[in-house]
């Protein structure tokens, strides 16, 4: 008769079986999971309530425009996502504007006003990747930009 | 055989305890930052400011400005728009800063300040002036965007 293994060694083999088990969990997980941003030791989500800018859009020349924007709030903008919309599509075009606390910029923008009939601007600010010290950027969420029509 | 039961109860046992710790520390480092309690820093309503008067001359700008709030303010940006139209009016907004002034003492409810600065050698006109009061806390300027003021100027400061 065969003597199978002991029950200490089969306890110790079910135990590195299930942590290399978790550790091969976590780590496919963990791509699916969105990387948190924080800012001032908060969800950057939540600081991006804190924003208060103004904007405002000018026609300069044919299918020139000068965005104008000052940043009113206590929150630094690191850039601004400026979304062209037009029939059907859109073009992103991230601007680094570094808009500090009660800073200012004008911004020149070229686009065809015949295929844009508006632009979104949305503030993007600079928070820390959670457990990281590298900083990232993040976007914050349409609800707080601003769309402005395109004079013509 | 008693024995040999007793040490894999425990190792269930500590796998139990272990695990559920582990999880309890995954799950509050995730909702950490959405759960603490964040009092950003703001102003208090109640914050005002208003242009008392102003003048233009040789280039200068004069402002008088008055705190009509019910709370102190420690400073001020004092920005303008130099850009017009045909007819005079302001194009944009105004992004130019004169200044960011703080106060020697704070403005206290009812009194008023005043401050002058060149414009004509960097702007050469002032077609709309912005105050934007702020206050101090913990050394950082704490700006009030809800008091923020704007006023057009007339051809004076051209």
């Amino acid at each position: 008769m065969k003597k199978s293994i002991s029950p200490l060694v089969a306890t110790v083999l079910m135990v590195v079986l299930t942590v290399a088990a978790g550790v091969i969990v976590y780590t496919w997980a963990h791509g699916l999971v969105k990387e948190q941003i924080e800012k001032f030791g908060r969800n950057a989500e939540q600081v991006c309530d804190q924003l208060s800018f103004n904007a405002e859009v000018k026609l300069v020349s044919a299918n020139l425009f000068d965005l104008y924007l000052i940043n009113q709030g206590n929150v630094p903008i690191y850039a601004v996502d400026i979304t062209k919309i037009g029939k059907g599509k859109s073009v992103v075009d991230r601007r680094v504007i570094t808009l500090s606390e009660g800073g200012s910029t004008k911004q020149t923008l070229t686009l065809e006003r015949s295929s844009y009939s508006s632009i979104l601007v949305l503030p993007v600010i600079l928070g820390s990747v959670r457990g990281q010290q590298n900083e990232k950027p993040y976007a914050c969420a349409q609800q707080y930009g601003q769309k402005l029509d395109l004079p013509l | 055989m008693q024995n040999k039961r007793g040490i894999s109860e425990l190792i269930a046992y500590v796998l139990l305890i272990s695990l559920s710790i582990a999880l309890s520390i995954v799950v509050y480092n995730w909702l950490r930052a959405y759960v603490m309690p964040y009092q950003p820093k703001a102003c208090p309503d109640g914050i005002s400011i208003i242009i008392k008067d102003y003048n233009c001359y040789n280039g200068n700008i004069t402002l008088n400005l008055s705190n009509k709030g019910l709370f102190r303010i420690d400073g001020y940006i004092f920005r303008i728009n130099n850009e017009s139209d045909a007819t005079g009016n302001p194009v944009g907004l105004p992004i130019n800063v004169i200044s960011t002034t703080t106060l020697l003492t704070p403005l206290q409810p009812g009194a008023v300040t005043s401050g002058s600065w060149n414009y004509k050698t960097k702007y050469s006109k002032i077609v709309e002036m912005e105050i934007e009061p702020f206050r101090i806390e913990g050394n950082k300027n704490i700006l009030c965007e809800k008091a923020t003021i704007k006023q057009r100027t007339l051809l004076e400061c051209n």
